[in-house]
């Protein structure tokens, strides 16, 4: 039976481990240059290397987007870093600049993925696009199930779409926001977030009507993007014939990673065994649940995304997650898993391990000890404790993700 | 040098026709163009007055569009007399492929204001659509050399904007009308400025049509004062967008007066111009430079030489560290701390997991160390 890709963010290399543990077919990355995300740190030769040998091991994939907008002068060592890149094993390139794309023809026979940077919409402009050598097109999240179906139908060509995660609310690549407020190429990763503000608006011919005021001004968040979700679609994206589901997120933590991974992994697979029933589909829903988000919507997988999709919160206020991100699994030794927390917790606190597969393993904690053996009443963040092993955590390995009820 | 501009109403085509720098007007019709207001019968009627007076006519199909969209916008093209129109500019390369397709008599003239910003990928374009394609209109991210780079090495004709609004953002949702009644008729056509703490309360204008929601900057691109470097390379058109600054439903009230001032080269223009004016990356386009300042300071450590990263510190006590690669505990090593500075205190000893002291470290564990001042998580063990 047909069964789509699944590929994930791996904005580290523990997160691309993280990824390709949790059941990611393939992951994206980023290198030092090239790429979308200037904040992050991105990948060093050395750990790619070790991150396409990792991914390997598991039979995963790994892709290097190249997707900035790139002027001439960005365009200094890209041919050898293409070299490099088919050197190690990378599987594709994901580019959205025609210039890049012929770049990387020139110097290797690496494959080419066109990002959705590119807002490759329809049947038309897919067809110019391929017609210089892609392998695969990645469509705008402008884009329903069908609509991407039919461009695979029409032209043969694989096609990705994004399932999960943030979104712009402009096309991909037609927002330029910071390059003129902040002075950073949003194109070639400086993104500043300008959508995620408030904005007052004012017209003296219109009347708000969200408010019911009669004044003329109003605020809004009116080009924040709610986050999609497509878990409830893996069906229809199945039986489509999409060739590689995408999460969005390099960014996101391992928390975020390993959960989407674990849920969409199950979804895929339990809909290929004829097993992905509606109370499983709301079981896993709840589990994407767990991660901190905003409110999800089904992007534009049947319809286009309509005006119920902005989301009014400011960042960060809304207190959003069922769990909290407690921390990784960094040692699992005889008495004790050694775990790196991400948050502070306090004796009694209920914590839950994620396994690679199977049920997640709870326990209510009943001491902490230091790595220097000393007992600890409230362990601080940035911190690694060892918590006495119970029953079931034999299997627990570094790299397994805890968290904790809120 | 020509200039072009945008005409809504036959006045239009008059005022253009007092400026004989003026060949060229588009022509946006509602079905296809971004900010298009006019039927189809309006478009075309323009067309016809245009030619008439040896105006070039140019279709404006600038909007962007998912499959579904594409195929009802298309369909709707084929109700277009598409010879009363020298040419038909395009963003979505699928549109020109259509057309290319559809009509191969047609000019093309592609926007090309969204990435493309290189040589390669704009001489590329061109070859693709060679045989169509007249014009490609370059993006105002580009610095003055390199437009002149770029008129000078493509083998199509070259257009920038010389003065206009500046597209910000451009999105397909509805993002207005959830939160406004219009008081007009023309509900499908909504104007606001819109203000945000992140930009320091500057008003954006802000559009929405029946094609979207878009923002614009609070001022206007403005390099008519700086001309004579492009016109030399040989540009082929500047174009001169009024739209913002007419009423009644024209497209470039005053064009006259505006390029009379470029032609007799008035400096004061630009101080009198009715917006504030910028030209941010026509000297040089620096907005790459923040980036490096953005990134962690030991990114450059995480080499061959990195052996550790700390993950925790029990001060006065042990440092726990999380083994990148394997190695000998005599080895010489340094500490980089988060901020980039390097020290080199002495570690006296490494315990594995069970407390006993080890000289040999494997690669992916977690091993303590004795207590080294200054050391945070994040500080990572390097190999000196």
């Amino acid at each position: 039976m047909f069964k789509p890709e699944l590929l994930a963010p791996a904005g580290s290399l523990e997160k691309l481990k993280i990824a390709v543990l949790y059941g990611a077919d393939a992951v994206y990355l980023g290198g030092q240059k090239y790429g979308m995300r200037a904040r992050a740190d991105n990948f060093t030769d050395l750990e790619l290397e070790e991150g396409v040998k990792f991914a390997r091991k598991y039979n995963a994939d790994v892709y290097v987007v190249l997707n900035a907008f790139l002027h001439d002068q960005d365009m200094d060592g890209l041919g050898e870093y293409c070299q490099f890149l088919e050197s190690i094993g990378v599987a594709a390139v994901i580019v959205s600049d025609l210039g890049v794309i012929k770049a990387v023809k020139e110097s290797s026979n690496i494959h080419v993925h066109l990002s959705t940077q590119s807002s490759c919409l329809n049947v038309y402009s897919a067809k110019a696009w391929t017609s210089h050598g892609l392998e695969r097109v990645i469509v705008g999240r402008e884009l329903s199930i069908e609509d991407t179906a039919r461009i695979k139908q029409e032209l043969g060509v694989e096609v990705e779409m994004f399932v999960h995660g943030a979104m712009c609310m402009a096309y991909s690549g037609n927002c330029v926001i910071s390059n003129f407020t902040a002075g950073r190429d949003s194109n070639r990763g400086g993104c500043i977030q300008s959508c995620r503000y408030s904005y007052e608006q004012k017209s003296s011919g219109l009347t708000v009507v969200n408010n019911k005021s009669s004044c003329s001004s109003n605020e809004s968040f009116f080009m924040s993007s709610k986050d999609m979700s497509g878990v409830g679609y893996v069906k229809s994206f199945v039986d489509n014939k999409i060739d590689s589901l995408k999460v969005e997120g390099r960014m996101k933590s391992v928390f975020y990673v390993s959960t989407i991974c674990r849920v969409y992994r199950k979804a895929i697979d339990l809909y290929c065994e004829g097993k992905l029933t509606p109370e499983k589909i709301i079981e896993l829903d709840n589990e994407i649940k767990a991660i901190p988000h905003r409110d999800y919507i089904p992007a534009s997988f049947e319809e286009p995304a309509g005006s119920n999709t902005t989301y009014q919160h400011r960042e960060g206020t809304a207190r959003t997650g069922s769990h909290r991100f407690i921390g990784m699994v960094l040692d699992n030794n005889k008495d004790f898993l050694s775990v790196r927390l991400n948050t502070p917790i306090r004796k009694g606190d209920r914590i839950e391990v994620i396994p690679f597969a199977g049920d997640v393993i709870g326990v209510d904690v009943k001491d902490y000890y230091t790595l220097n053996g000393s007992k600890v009443e409230s362990p601080r963040q940035d911190c690694v404790v060892n918590i006495p092993k119970v029953e079931g955590m034999e299997s627990v390995s570094y790299y397994n993700v805890v968290r904790g009820v809120r | 040098m020509k200039y072009n501009t945008f005409v809504n109403t036959k006045e239009d085509i008059q005022e253009c026709l007092k400026v004989k720098e003026i060949n060229e007007v588009l022509i946006e019709p509602e079905f296809c163009a971004r900010e298009g207001r006019l039927s189809i019968e309006e478009a075309q009627n323009l067309a016809i007055e245009a030619t008439k007076n040896n105006l070039r006519a140019v279709l404006v199909w600038d909007a962007l569009m998912t499959d579904s969209s594409f195929n009802r916008i298309s369909e709707e093209f084929t109700k277009v007399n598409v010879e009363l129109f020298s040419a038909v500019r395009f963003q979505c390369v699928g549109a020109g492929e259509w057309l290319r397709e559809k009509y191969p008599n047609i000019k093309l003239q592609f926007i090309a204001e969204t990435g493309n910003n290189n040589l390669k990928a704009l001489s590329s374009w061109a070859d693709y659509f060679k045989g169509s394609l007249e014009k490609v209109i370059l993006s105002i991210q580009l610095p003055e050399e390199k437009i002149i780079e770029y008129i000078e090495k493509l083998n199509v004709e070259c257009e920038v904007l010389g003065v206009g609004r500046i597209l910000l953002f451009y999105s397909p949702r509805s993002l207005l009308a959830p939160n406004f009644d219009s008081q007009e008729e023309d509900t499908t056509w909504i104007e606001v400025d819109s203000a945000s703490e992140d930009s320091h309360m500057r008003p954006f204008p802000t559009l929405e049509s029946i094609h979207g929601t878009f923002m614009y900057l609070d001022k206007d691109q403005f390099i008519l004062n700086k001309l004579s470097g492009i016109e030399e390379a040989g540009i082929a058109s500047v174009r001169i967008d009024l739209r913002h600054l007419s009423s009644n439903k024209r497209a470039c009230e005053n064009i006259s007066r505006v390029c009379s001032q470029i032609i007799e080269g008035e400096d004061s223009q630009r101080r009198a111009w009715p917006r504030p004016t910028l030209a941010p990356f026509f000297k040089s386009n620096k907005t790459t430079k923040q980036f490096s300042r953005l990134r962690t300071k030991t990114r450059i450590f995480r080499d061959e030489n990195c052996l550790a990263e700390v993950v925790s510190t029990d001060k006065p006590k042990i440092l726990a560290l999380f083994t990148l690669q394997e190695f000998t505990t005599d080895v010489k090593t340094a500490f980089i701390l988060p901020s980039g500075e390097k020290i080199t205190p002495e570690v006296e000893w490494f315990k594995d997991n069970t407390g006993s002291i080890v000289n040999h470290c494997a690669k992916n564990t977690l091993v303590t160390s004795s207590w080294c001042k200054k050391i945070v998580p994040g500080t990572l063990l390097v190999k000196e």
